[in-house]
Formats: C-alpha cells, sequence, structure tokens
C-alpha cells in the first residue's frame, strides 16, 4: 500500500524534530568516539586560510603564517567565511578544539559533520566546554566562541576570569585578554578583533609606550595608576591601551573595571 | 720467688707493648683498609702555605678548593683562611673507601649518631700522603679522589709527585681522576716535572682534557717553571685549541716573559684567530700592566676582524683600569667608527662600571640613532639611581620619539618608586 504524500510528509517531520531539538552538546556526546565538526556563521571581517591561522579583525592574525607579514600574502590568502570547528572526542568527552575559517582544505571522512548550527547556539556551548573542560580545551574553545557572530560572550568570560578554583590559568588568561580587548574596544569606539594602526600623534603615541612600562613594573605597582588611566585619562585610545594591558594583568581588579566598562 | 702481683703487671706491660709495635708497624694505609665499616680520622702536619678554614676551604699557594665544587687558580681574597693541620674523614664500608672529606684546621666534632669512629691520631705526614695516593688510585668515585688527592699534596715534606704521575698515567683510573692528578703533579713535580708535561700536552694521540690538564698544570708550577714550555705550546702545537689554552693560562702565569710572549702572538700575522683571540683575554687577566693596555688598544687599530675587535673591547673592559675605560669610551663616541663598533665598545664599558656621567655625556653627544638606542640599553643595565635618572630625562624630553619610547620600554623593568609617578605624569600630560 502507498502511504498518503501527507501523511508521509508528517512522518518525516517527527524524524526530524528530535536532532533538531538535541543541543550540540548532546550531539557531540552521541559521537562518543572520534571528530565532529561544526560551521557557523563568523563576526563581520573574520577571515583565514583554512589552516593555520585566523584573522579576527585588521592588523591582527592568530595562529601560523609563513611568509612576509608586511607584504600582502597573508591578506591575500585570508579567505572570509564561516568558523569551522573540528572537536576530537573521546568517551563522549571533549578533548581538543581546533578552529578554522576560510577554505575547508582537510575535508574527512571520518568526521562527523553536524552541518552549520546557529552561531550564537554554537558560541554558547562553547563557552560552556570553556567552563568545565579540563586541560587545554577550555582555553582553545574561547577564539572560536567569541568569533561566532552575534556572540554574548562576555558573562562567561566574567564567570571564567574569576573562576581560580576549578578553571586552569591558561583559560583564565584567555579570559581576561578578551575582556580587556573587549573594554578597550567599548572605550576607543573600536571592534575588539582590530588592533590599533601605526596612526597615533606623538603625545599618544609616547603616552602608550608609558602605559605598557606600567603594566611591567615590579610588585603590581602599576595596576593602580592604569585603572586610573583607563578610568580618567582624556584620551581614549590611552584609556583603550591600559585597558588592554591591564587584561594582561590577571589582576581582579582590573575585572571590576571590565565589568563597569562593558555593562554601561 | 717472684711476686705474683709484680709478674702479673710486668707480662700485662709486655703485651701492650707488642701491641703499639704491632700497630706502628702497620702502614697507615693498612690501619685504614682494616678499620671497621663507619668514619675513619686521621690528622697530620701540613706543609708550608697550606691554610683552611676547618669547614670547606682548603688553600696551597694560589689553589684555592672550597668544598664541594669550587676551585681557584690564581690569586685570592677575602677568604678565612689560617693553617694547621689536615684532619681527613673517610668513610669505609667493606674496607673500601666510599667518600673523603679533606679539612685544614679546627677540631674533630662528635660524630654522626649511630657512626662508628676510628680515630688514628695524629700520623706521619708522609705516611698518610702515600695512603692518600694509594685511595685515590682505587677510588671510583672522582669526588673521593679528588678529596684524597687534596690530602695528599697538603702533607708536610711528604714526595708525592711520583705518585700523581702514576695516577696521571693510569689509562684505568676515571678521567676526571687522571685530570687532576696530572694538576696536582705540576704543583708538586718542581722543575723536574716540566719534560713529562710537555709530553703529556703534546702527546696528539692523548685524549684532549688530559692534553689541557696538562698546559694548565704547566702553568700552576712554582716559580714559572713551566712558562717556557707554555709559550712553546701556544706558539706551535699542533692543535689551535690546545694553543688558545696554553695562551690562556700564560696570562695566569704572572711572568714577564708569558707577558712579552704575548705581545708577539698578539701582533704576529701567522697567529691563528683563535690563538689571538684567547692572547688578547689572557693579556687582560691578572694584573695588566699600562703597556698592555696600551699594546691591545693600539693593536685594535691593526685588527680587521671584527672577532678580535670585539675581543678587545671584552678584554680591556675586564682590566677595570681608568685609561681602558675612557679608550672605550672613545670608540664610542668616534662617528669613524662603525656602528657596531660603537655599540660593542659602549656595552663593555658600560657592563665594566664606566662613571654613569661618561655614558650620559656620551649619550648627549651622540647623533647616530642606533648608537643612541643601544645606549639607552647599556644605561637600562646599571643598578645606579642615575641611570633611571638619565633614562627619565630622555623619556621625558629627548626630541626623538623612538628614544623616548626606548627609555619608556627599559624604565618600566626598573624597581624604582620614582618611575611609578613619571610614567602617571607623563601619561596624563
Amino acid at each position: 500500500m502507498l502511504m498518503h504524500p501527507t501523511r508521509a510528509l508528517v512522518a518525516i517531520a517527527l524524524a526530524a524534530a528530535p536532532l533538531a531539538a538535541q543541543s550540540i552538546e548532546q550531539r557531540v556526546k552521541a559521537v562518543g568516539d572520534g571528530s565532529v565538526q561544526l560551521r557557523y556563521a563568523a563576526h563581520a571581517g573574520v577571515c583565514g586560510d583554512g589552516r593555520s591561522y585566523i584573522s579576527p579583525g585588521r592588523n591582527s592574525y592568530i595562529g601560523e603564517f609563513h611568509g612576509s607579514l608586511n607584504g600582502s600574502d597573508w591578506r591575500a590568502n585570508c579567505a572570509p567565511g564561516p568558523v569551522r570547528v573540528v572537536l576530537s572526542v573521546r568517551g563522549g568527552e571533549v578533548d581538543n578544539v581546533r578552529a578554522y575559517v576560510g577554505p575547508d582544505r582537510d575535508q574527512r571522512s571520518d568526521v562527523t559533520d553536524l552541518g552549520t548550527v546557529p552561531s550564537r547556539a554554537a558560541s554558547d556551548y562553547l563557552l560552556s566546554l570553556a567552563r568545565t573542560a579540563l586541560g587545554r580545551v577550555g582555553e582553545k574553545a574561547i577564539l572560536p566562541a567569541i568569533l561566532a557572530d552575534s556572540a554574548a560572550p562576555w558573562p562567561a568570560l566574567f564567570a571564567i576570569a574569576r573562576d581560580s578554583a576549578s578553571r586552569p590559568r591558561a583559560t583564565r588568561d584567555a579570559a581576561y585578554f578578551w575582556l580587556g580587548r573587549a573594554a578597550a574596544a567599548k572605550v576607543n569606539g573600536g571592534d575588539i578583533f582590530t588592533s590599533d594602526g601605526d596612526d597615533d600623534d606623538d603625545q599618544t603615541d609616547v603616552a602608550g609606550s608609558a602605559v605598557f612600562a606600567l603594566s611591567q613594573l615590579h610588585h603590581r605597582e602599576g595596576i593602580e595608576p592604569l585603572l586610573e588611566v583607563a578610568r580618567s585619562n582624556k584620551n581614549p585610545k590611552v584609556r583603550s591601551k591600559a585597558l588592554f594591558w591591564l587584561g594582561q594583568s590577571h589582576d581582579p581588579r582590573a575585572l571590576t573595571l571590565f565589568s563597569e566598562i562593558l555593562d554601561r | 720467688m717472684r711476686h705474683p702481683t709484680a709478674y702479673c703487671v710486668l707480662r700485662a706491660s709486655a703485651a701492650m707493648t707488642i701491641l703499639a709495635v704491632r700497630l706502628a708497624a702497620q702502614s697507615v694505609e693498612s690501619r685504614i683498609l682494616s678499620a671497621p665499616d663507619g668514619v675513619v680520622r686521621l690528622t697530620y702536619a701540613t706543609h708550608a702555605g697550606v691554610c683552611g678554614d676547618a669547614k670547606n676551604t682548603v688553600a696551597m699557594g694560589h689553589v684555592l678548593y672550597i668544598y664541594p665544587s669550587m676551585e681557584s687558580y690564581g690569586r685570592w681574597s677575602g677568604v678565612q683562611c689560617v693553617p694547621g693541620p689536615a684532619r681527613i674523614e673517610l668513610t669505609m664500608s667493606g674496607h673500601q673507601l666510599s667518600a673523603a672529606r679533606t679539612r685544614v684546621g679546627g677540631s674533630w666534632g662528635a660524630a654522626s649518631s649511630g657512626d662508628v669512629v676510628t680515630d688514628l691520631g695524629t700520623v706521619p705526614a708522609n705516611e698518610a700522603a702515600q695512603a692518600m695516593l694509594a685511595l685515590a688510585g682505587r677510588a671510583e668515585l672522582p669526588r673521593t679522589a679528588r678529596e684524597t688527592m687534596l690530602a695528599a699534596a697538603i702533607a708536610d715534606s711528604a714526595t708525592v709527585a711520583p705518585g700523581f704521575l702514576r695516577l696521571a698515567r693510569d689509562g684505568d683510573r676515571p678521567r676526571d681522576t687522571r685530570r687532576r692528578a696530572v694538576f696536582w703533579y705540576g704543583v708538586t713535580g718542581g722543575p723536574a716535572a716540566v719534560p713529562n708535561l710537555a709530553a703529556m700536552a703534546k702527546a696528539g694521540d692523548a685524549d684532549r682534557s688530559l692534553r689541557e690538564a696538562a698546559v694548565s698544570a704547566l702553568a700552576q708550577m712554582p716559580d714559572g717553571a713551566g712558562v717556557t714550555t707554555l709559550i712553546e705550546i701556544a706558539n706551535g702545537a699542533d692543535d689551535v685549541s690546545l694553543r688558545g689554552k696554553a695562551a690562556f693560562w700564560l696570562g695566569q702565569a704572572d711572568d714577564p716573559r708569558a707577558r712579552k710572549a704575548l705581545h708577539t702572538m698578539i701582533e704576529a700575522d701567522a697567529t691563528p684567530e683563535k690563538v689571538k683571540s684567547e692572547a688578547i683575554f689572557a693579556l687582560s687577566q691578572g694584573d695588566p700592566t699600562s703597556d698592555d693596555v696600551a699594546f691591545l688598544e693600539s693593536s685594535y687599530k691593526r685588527f680587521t676582524s671584527e672577532t678580535l675587535k670585539d675581543r678587545v673591547f671584552f678584554s680591556l673592559s675586564q682590566t677595570h683600569d681608568d685609561k681602558a675605560m675612557r679608550w672605550l669610551l672613545s670608540v664610542g663616541a668616534d662617528e669613524r667608527e662603525t656602528v657596531k663598533a660603537r655599540n660593542q665598545a659602549l656595552f663593555w664599558a658600560g657592563q665594566s662600571g664606566v662613571p654613569l656621567a661618561d655614558l650620559a655625556r656620551t649619550y648627549d653627544a651622540t647623533t647616530e640613532p642606533k648608537v643612541k638606542d643601544h645606549l639607552i640599553f647599556v644605561l637600562s643595565q646599571r643598578s645606579e639611581s642615575a641611570a633611571v635618572d638619565k633614562l627619565m630625562a630622555i623619556a621625558r624630553t629627548d626630541a626623538n620619539r623612538e628614544m623616548r619610547k626606548k627609555a619608556l620600554f627599559w624604565l618600566g623593568q626598573k624597581d624604582d618608586p620614582r618611575v611609578t609617578k613619571m610614567l602617571t605624569d607623563l601619561i596624563s600630560r
């Protein structure tokens, strides 16, 4: 007996519903052992070579690039595209995270491909990994979480940065770093992925070096002055530089200031 | 009839005498080797020129040894060192030596709880020295051999050189033991040791470290007995590296013949660069004369090799001679010199403690940015507060933005409370 077309459609829809309702976490866990891949939309301006480096924005890149940075090679090979995350899973637990942007150069048949997922859901999932995973997984999950379009990572990053009891130092360092960049971008009117150019005026440039020098002083003597500069210096670029270096300080006073700025 | 009590006393007395005769007949070595497991202690006279601090320091002439691993050859000062007897402590296990300590002066303290101590008391020095040499020949651990050889070398009126030579030639001994034996052979052997040491140094098929030990030993010989041979080796050995070592040791010899030979080597076109380099350094060691300083300065002008030029800078900086310091500054300020040479000269001037005001003046007078940049680094390496003053002045007022930034970078590395205020003032301008 042939199935009625309407009933067939209903049956297919019912079968698909449980898959869509499953969270990324559940789908990753279901793999058990192996590699899982997911894709999601990247923040505007993000590009990569699909293999060894990602450029989150103008003047910055993360990873390895072999060639002249001053030339145009790396920019020419930097293709926009979705973020592709490959998770290595053992016994249902993620034990490695790799992120790529750009052409998919390493198409493998042994990878369970979850396809394209909503960027916000991907970011939330990766941040949950950063909050809970052991070893370097958490640290590695933070960058792709931030690269996701429409991501809202700051509350999770604050939680990670403050969690000295369970989060590894490197994971907290990464959280501090991006929070510092976010606060700096907000003060300076830029975005977190774009580094300052080399076009500062004389006073801003020298003040930037002085801000860096403060960040290097022994016994954390420079933290309070840096906080003061970040709060009240008249020059937003200088304030931004102070926030950037506070992001490298791993000092809880910096977190309080980041929170004030990002919550405004 | 003899009185019974008197008879018994006589017999007892005779037995004690026999025991004492037997003990005396036993060599120190056999008494050590027959001791039960534990610690054996012995004391004996040391010769003139030996001193110690009763704990870790033992010195003999120009040789200074601080237990467990510091050795120095040459002039030394600032060390508590008084003459006294040798006190040797040997750890025995199964009639084998497992560890040794050599001290000079002081007295024995209580043994560690549980240690069985066999104290041989004061023994004849020569006999003790022979025992120490024999033990050095059996020691498996180089450290143990080193302590027993030191113990032998400091013994008063002992004939130890033949024993050291035997050890040096014994291919079954560990290399370190042989090297130490070569060294002590040079120190204790007198002029008669020169031919043997020369043969060891020149033996092309011998272990390199033993050849180098022989070269070093020639330099340690009293009254400059080894200097002529050292000069021969520095000038003509088959191995350039060994020639360099010989040149180095000539600088330690404190002998006018050695210094003259070093001048000749540095001047001669035929001298390999490696040997020249060692000779330049050697000339700066010990007590270089003003002639040596002037000679090195004039040599610099003749050199085309950057390596040798650098070596002159470094060597002159080691002399801490005022004239040498001024010369280094003058090269640093000389616009006819290459930037590299100027920077090297200034670096070594800064490292050797040239007055800070001179470095600051050189900075102000210099127009070449690469030299100014380097001078900021040189200033940053100084610990005086005046260095921070100058760096802060550069950071505040230098006409060149890059110099200001460079000074700020190095100020951030300083641990000086004035820096924090200066930085905040500069930022809030």
